[in-house]
């Protein structure tokens, strides 16, 4: 595994592609579970197919077709819950099924053998190349500052969005800010897991994290790192084992949550029983 | 706005969709006195406090604060979720935060110091390490005090810090905000009298208007002759 890291550019951009992958995880992870948009992340990345074969169809690279597409849903999701009585779920599964539609359409329409898609859908990080990585590292980096310059901002609005209206703190910037990182950042994860498994990566390694810790900055840390680790592992098996990585990724990670979630809840099953009887 | 009065409330009106919820309402507020706010469910108590915080927008008639008075709101209900990752001092922390969005907004030393005091004013000395969900419900209202006072509030705004407290856990509620309330001006709605009226220097009455506004004494000795306000 390390002489093929050392000797081949595919497993070097695979391995780059992973860590990115683990630091947009920890920071839009965090933003979409704390604030209640894993459900939005969701219907964000199945629309953003539709600018993927959109731009297979007019020719340009398609991960630019999907982030217009992801920042568009996501603006519009916002928008139409905020100005009118449909609820931001239903738009969400509007904009999911129109979306993966829409991407079909268009790539249908191309001219000559219809693509293979597996890896936009089911993510292949074997497969990522130089070009896709510079772009990566751009949105990777995108998401770090912001997050890194309005940190504290960003988590008030998070945690009590009323209190920092009420502090007079400019809420509406912060949430078009959340509001364009996560697009931002699901398009990084789709090269590693794919549009139908990027909300499990979102979701996982925080949820794992928030089992471990009390403070939001160790939940962030803890889940990059975590996030690093599962990806890794993923394309150790991905390398060996000739299937898709982002299922494997996807499946370890759930089987660590939920072995964690199941000793948690043994030792605060334990604990309590012993204040019970300790007070008898 | 300056002089005496803390706070003025002229003519204001609110309307939800159809539904007006308080109109023509007209009180002020001297700096330094608790006043409280009692009245029915639905009579508009914690329309007036948000409207006060800045939450919503009256749609008619206008309120003045005192030049630089800062406000502190605390809600009715918690309004975050409690299984959000977060000590107790980061939360007190947050009152302290910059209201300008800048990069790079960090929190002093003199800022975590002064959540300490504020922690050490609601009795919670030694509690800001501990996570919010390891907090009993009225330790979490106390902590929320500490972040309204943390933030230099020269006004407190609570709505019904007091639903969901056992007898005990409002006592020492009640008995925070004796403390605090000798530099500060604090309005809070409740629908328990006799706590409320231990505190307040005076009451109004709010029934989708004001119905009155008189000194808590005067209420005090009107319930004990019987009368219903």
């Amino acid at each position: 595994m390390i002489d093929a890291i050392l000797n081949y550019t595919f497993m070097q951009n695979a391995l780059f592609a992973a860590l990115m992958a683990s630091i947009v995880t920890g920071i839009i992870g965090t933003i979409a579970i704390e604030k209640k948009l894993i459900s939005m992340s969701g219907g964000i990345a199945h629309a953003s197919f539709g600018g993927i074969g959109f731009g297979y169809l007019v020719g340009f690279e398609p991960i630019w077709g999907g982030l217009v597409f992801a920042i568009g849903s996501s603006v519009l999701i916002s928008k139409i819950s905020k100005n009118s009585k449909m609820k931001a779920d239903t738009m969400t599964g509007i904009l999911w099924s129109f979306g993966m539609a829409l991407g079909i359409l268009f790539i249908s329409l191309a001219p000559g053998y219809m693509p293979d898609m597996t890896s936009y859908l089911f993510g292949d990080i074997l497969s990522v190349s130089s070009g896709s990585l510079i772009y990566m590292a751009l949105f990777t980096v995108i998401i770090l500052v912001v997050f890194i310059m309005l940190f504290n901002h960003l988590i008030i609005y998070l945690f009590d969005e009323n209190y920092a209206k009420a502090r007079g703190i400019n809420t509406k910037l912060l949430e078009w800010l959340v509001y364009i990182m996560i697009p931002i950042g699901i398009m990084v994860l789709i090269k590693i897991v794919g549009i139908i498994l990027t909300i499990a990566l979102m979701t996982i390694p925080v949820s794992i994290a928030k089992l471990l810790c009390k403070s939001i900055k160790q939940v962030i840390w803890v889940s990059m790192l975590l996030s690093a680790v599962f990806s890794l592992a993923g394309l150790t098996i991905a390398y060996y084992v000739n299937i898709p990585s982002g299922v494997c990724i996807i499946l370890l990670s759930t089987v660590v949550y939920l072995i964690l979630l199941a000793v948690k809840r043994r030792i605060q099953k334990r604990l309590h029983d012993q204040r019970v009887h300790g007070a008898k | 706005m300056t002089g005496n009065t803390a706070i003025k409330f002229d003519n204001i009106r609110f309307c939800y969709d159809e539904v007006c919820a308080i109109n023509n309402v007209n009180f002020t507020v001297p700096i330094k006195s608790i006043t409280a706010l009692i009245g029915p469910n639905g009579g508009g108590k914690s329309t007036l406090l948000k409207i006060l915080s800045g939450l919503l927008h009256p749609d008619e008639g206008e309120f003045l604060i005192h030049d630089d008075f800062k406000i502190g709101y605390v809600s009715q209900f918690t309004d975050f979720d409690l299984s959000f990752p977060m000590t107790v001092m980061e939360m007190v922390l947050l009152g302290t935060l910059c209201r300008n969005i800048r990069p790079f907004c960090k929190y002093t030393k003199s800022q975590k110091e002064k959540a300490n005091d504020s922690l050490k004013k609601v009795g919670l000395e030694g509690y800001g390490g501990r996570g919010i969900n390891q907090l009993s419900g009225g330790e979490l209202k106390r902590a929320v005090i500490a972040r309204a006072i943390a933030s230099d509030a020269d006004i407190i705004v609570l709505d019904e810090p007091d639903s969901s407290l056992d007898v005990e856990a409002a006592a020492d509620l009640y008995r925070v905000l004796r403390t605090i309330k000798e530099d500060r001006t604090i309005l809070i709605a409740s629908h328990h009298l006799d706590e409320v009226l231990d505190i307040a220097d005076k009451v109004l009455y709010v029934n989708s208007k004001v119905e009155t506004y008189t000194s808590a004494e005067e209420i005090k000795e009107k319930l004990g002759d019987g009368i219903f306000i």
